[in-house]
């Protein structure tokens, strides 16, 4: 029976009672090399992706995260042949995963999303692929690459409008916030994570009202979240 | 990509899937992720997304033909 990794803790708390991992495993502690890792059986070390279990993933980390020290959440998919191999791994990397244990300690992680971006303007360069050519018919294959360009420009407004709201949201939570990283963006959204002290989440949500009554960004605000994007080497 | 603004439920499960298919600590020497047959190692959110629903639709059409 191979074992699954979620994450990684400083604190021996105890598991909750009835937590259930990735297919409904019960999740458990084991000691390792000095941490203490909340781990699962699975019935083999490959897991494949399903929408359920990420979620089964994440609803441990979670609760990991309500509990004691926060915890280093493991990325999805780690599963090891067994206990001593999960033992033996986190042992071969414990300086860098107590570091990293250190950086987040006291944090969540709340992402910020920001939608759309500023009003593209809908103007044509002459000649340029998106300016339509009323003597010319057009064709599928033309639509298709003045349809990439217009979303190309949509793309660059929305990722300048995330830059935007990450420094202001830098400037007015500065104190608030511990660590903040680069905007990303997928499927229509750009966003950037912050890693916020708990005991400040509520004057960090308070600052964002601020930001969003008193600036045109349209964001939102996600979380609080085991530290995933902190919880890396960078 | 269209500039369309997505609902509140696939906005979480588009943050959700990044989050934990793409960040957190890597203690294993490599992380090797799929659906069905398709690795997913460094594909990005959108063809995660797709490969998933890809995978379910085409896991529900072969439920189909067998009932």
């Amino acid at each position: 029976m191979a074992t699954y990794l979620y994450c990684v803790r400083s604190d021996d708390r105890e598991v909750p009672g009835g937590l259930f991992g990735i297919d409904g495993a019960p999740v458990r502690a084991i000691d390792a090399a000095g941490l203490v890792a909340w781990v699962s059986d699975a019935i083999a070390t490959s897991v494949d992706v399903t929408v359920e279990r990420v979620r089964a993933h994440d609803a441990v980390c979670a609760a990991a995260v309500s509990l004691g020290e926060t915890p280093l959440p493991i990325r999805f998919g780690q599963s090891f042949p067994d206990d001593g191999a999960t033992v033996a791994a986190i042992d071969a990397r414990r300086r860098s995963l107590e570091t990293r244990l250190a950086r987040v300690a006291g944090c969540v992680e709340m992402r910020v999303v920001v939608a759309g971006g500023r009003p593209v303007a809908d103007e044509h360069t002459p000649g340029a692929i998106d300016a339509p050519d009323a003597s010319m018919p057009e064709g599928p294959g033309t639509a298709f690459l003045r349809r990439l360009a217009r979303a190309g420009r949509a793309d660059i407004a929305r990722e300048v409008s995330c830059e935007d709201a990450r420094h202001a949201v830098r400037d007015a939570a500065r104190a608030l916030i511990v660590d903040q990283q680069p905007c990303e963006s997928a499927r229509g959204v750009s966003y950037f994570p912050v890693l916020v002290r708990r005991d400040a989440l509520n004057e960090f949500l308070a600052a964002m009202t601020d930001i969003l009554s008193s600036q045109a960004i349209d964001l939102s605000v996600l979380g609080p979240f085991a530290p995933y994007s902190f919880a890396g080497d960078g | 990509m269209s500039d369309e603004l997505i609902d509140n439920g696939a906005l979480e499960l588009s943050d959700l899937l990044n989050r934990v298919l793409d960040k957190g600590a890597v203690i294993a020497g490599s992380v090797t992720i799929s659906v069905g047959d398709i690795d997913l190692i460094q594909l990005d959110l959108t063809v995660v997304l797709t490969a998933i629903e890809t995978a379910r639709t085409a896991e529900r059409r072969r439920r189909e033909a067998r009932e």
